[in-house]
């Protein structure tokens, strides 16, 4: 199930707030609160279950497994022999799942086309969200290790840190420490409720709006051939993938971020704005901030981060970034696209920094803006062929023309779409918007977002292109 | 051992029991119908015809659209032709047998509206191709249905 469907919007979401906010009215506060997990956890499932109820049986052992070995780590605080030991079975228990159901394939494939092999290997489906709630599961467990957060003695509440529908099957990726204190007690508001809202419906405009609509020129192009193309097609093309992604994943968030404050919970930002950034490392910052976060904590800085010397640090970064790749999907444009992010990071920490610090501020926008774009050829490209054909078409090897018809239609038709939806991922309408909340003001914010409510469900009811690209990692 | 420790091997016990299971049943493609339809060498002429969107496709056929991931169809505005080309990806472990039913079904009905009259289309129409492979349903009333069929299935390779 996804938010910017009917079934949710109508049926799923409004039943779930009805039976959770009906529930848990004793005034004791603990019992209310276990009550009201359960009701979320069991939604959750029912959420998870809609699109593929096999895989529920997959979470449901990963939710016993990892309730039971952070018990033992409790019982074992003292023995650092035994707690190593049971970390790193927790650990590769994990990551066996997450390895087998989205790697194995394309393990089998390089060892079949590496050694003239002909192993033969069906493929499953992807369980949705399985990325997401492993590394969500491996911080519980890590920081469990690390004495960082109190084991979790009960298992709804962890269910429910596990299963959480908002967050669950495209993230952001929430710590569970960020969270622990949630799990035990928290209150919605009116003023966060409406918050919520708010985000929610922002995301699903962003979504339906924006991304469905910018995805949908991005398609078509793809469709007649990037290698075909003339050099401003190939631009116009990547500018809207570039928009898609953006609006897709930021929307999501926001509709999980907004989802979450009406249930009571604070998520993690996933985004600022990261076209404005203005280095690479600058838009790591403010790009899927909760991933980034991540593999800071549970891989980078326990591999010795910057401390052990500048050989050492470039590897460790060049392993976070591949890993990176690696974790969005199992192919090698994916590696290929992490590591251009590693090498470029790298550059930019002991090679440009001085560079980068004397070029004008608008210069580095610009410059930050298309290497990103160039990183995005290698993402969205179903492998590495594409991947080079497209870049071939950016620098003028794809019809050999600067411009053609193909293109002056695309601009006529599209440039302020373009321009619109590059402004509002630049963040322009956000800063008009920041201003001191009137009444007037409140109430004008609240019938426009009522007319972006509208405008969604008008759109999704008629149109059938409404994909969500996150959701096969 | 504590009760911790054998709830864990519990797991990993189980874990083991549903890869066996899921490995033993119908796989499923990552594969999108835009890479499907565009893999076969017959796309560039259907692409000539009507690209048909989902209202005009329950018309017809009758489907449910609760267990269709997405989908591809392209058929002529011509009444009398009749080819047309179909390819669905269903949702992960929806069942397929519903939709090639209606399949078959339409197909009988258009039999039975060209024969004795329109006999190439007739010729056609009894030469189509119907699959189901790793989620999606191919289907085809084509000169070289048969040839499409076969690059339809390469495709999920």
């Amino acid at each position: 199930m996804v938010f910017s469907s009917a079934v949710f919007l109508f049926v799923f979401f409004p039943l779930t707030m009805i039976v959770y906010f009906m529930v848990g009215r004793s005034g004791d506060e603990e019992k209310d609160i276990a009550k009201k997990n359960l009701i979320l956890c069991l939604a959750s499932l029912i959420f998870y279950a809609w699109g593929e109820p096999v895989y529920i049986v997959l979470m449901c052992l990963s939710i016993f497994f990892n309730y039971h070995l952070g018990l033992d780590m409790d019982i074992h605080r003292n023995d650092s022999r035994k707690m190593k030991s049971l970390l790193i079975f927790g650990v590769c228990f994990n990551l066996f799942m997450l390895g087998f159901f989205k790697y194995a394939g394309f393990i089998v494939d390089n060892i079949n086309s590496l050694f003239g092999l002909d192993i033969e290997y069906e493929g499953l489906p992807l369980p949705v969200g399985i990325s997401f709630y492993t590394f969500q599961i491996l911080s519980y467990v890590i920081d469990v290790y690390k004495g960082q957060v109190k084991v979790q003695k009960k298992i709804v509440n962890f269910a429910t840190y596990i299963t959480m529908f908002p967050q669950l099957i495209a993230g952001p990726i929430v710590q569970y420490s960020d969270i622990e204190k949630q799990l035990n007690e928290r209150t919605v508001t009116i003023d966060n409720f409406y918050d919520g809202i708010i985000y929610f419906i922002k995301g699903l405009g962003k979504k339906v709006l924006f991304a469905n609509t910018i995805g949908a020129v991005y398609s078509d192009i793809i469709a007649q051939g990037i290698g075909e193309t003339s050099v401003v097609t190939a631009w116009i093309c990547i500018i809207c993938y570039t928009l898609q992604i953006y609006f897709d994943f930021s929307g999501y968030s926001d509709m999980a971020i907004g989802l979450g404050k009406m249930f009571g919970f604070e998520f993690v930002q996933n985004f600022n704005f990261p076209y404005r950034a203005t280095s690479i490392t600058d838009f790591w910052r403010r790009w899927h901030i909760s991933l980034s976060s991540w593999f800071r904590d549970y891989v980078y800085i326990p591999l010795g981060g910057n401390r052990k010397g500048d050989l050492r640090t470039i590897i460790n970064i060049l392993i976070v970034w591949s890993l990176t790749g690696m974790w969005h999907g199992a192919a090698w444009n994916f590696i290929a696209w992490g590591m251009f992010y590693g090498v470029l990071l790298i550059a930019e920490k002991y090679l440009l920094k001085s560079v980068l610090d004397r070029i004008p501020l608008v210069l580095r926008h610009i410059g930050t803006l298309i290497v990103v774009m160039i990183g995005w050829v290698f993402f969205s490209s179903e492998n590495m062929t594409q991947a080079t054909d497209f870049i071939g078409a950016l620098v003028g090897m794809g019809n050999g023309k600067i411009i053609d018809n193909q293109a002056m239609y695309l601009l006529s038709e599209n440039f302020f779409a373009i321009l619109a939806m590059g402004l509002s991922a630049a963040g322009v309408f956000d800063m008009i918007s920041t201003r001191e909340e009137t009444r007037l003001y409140k109430s004008l914010k609240s019938a426009l977002y009522l007319v972006i409510f509208v405008l969604c469900i008008a759109y999704l009811v008629s149109e059938t292109y409404n994909p969500f690209l996150y959701f096969r990692f | 051992m504590n009760k911790h420790r054998v709830f864990e091997i519990i797991c990993v016990v189980f874990l083991a029991a549903f890869i066996l299971f899921m490995s033993s049943g119908d796989s499923y493609s990552d594969k999108t119908v835009d890479e499907v339809f565009e893999f076969l060498p017959q796309s560039a002429e259907f692409k000539e015809f009507q690209k048909i969107g989902k209202n005009k496709i329950k018309e017809e056929f009758g489907f449910e659209f609760d267990s269709i991931d997405s989908f591809v169809y392209y058929a002529s505005d011509s009444v009398m032709t009749v080819d047309e080309l179909m390819i669905i990806k269903l949702k992960e472990n929806a069942k397929a047998d519903d939709i090639t039913e209606k399949i078959e079904q339409r197909v009988k009905e258009k039999q039975i509206l060209f024969e004795g009259y329109a006999p190439e289309q007739s010729a056609l129409l009894k030469n189509y191709a119907l699959s189901y492979k790793d989620g999606f349903i191919f289907y085809c009333v084509s000169e070289n249905s048969t040839d499409a069929m076969i690059y339809f299935l390469e495709s999920l390779k």
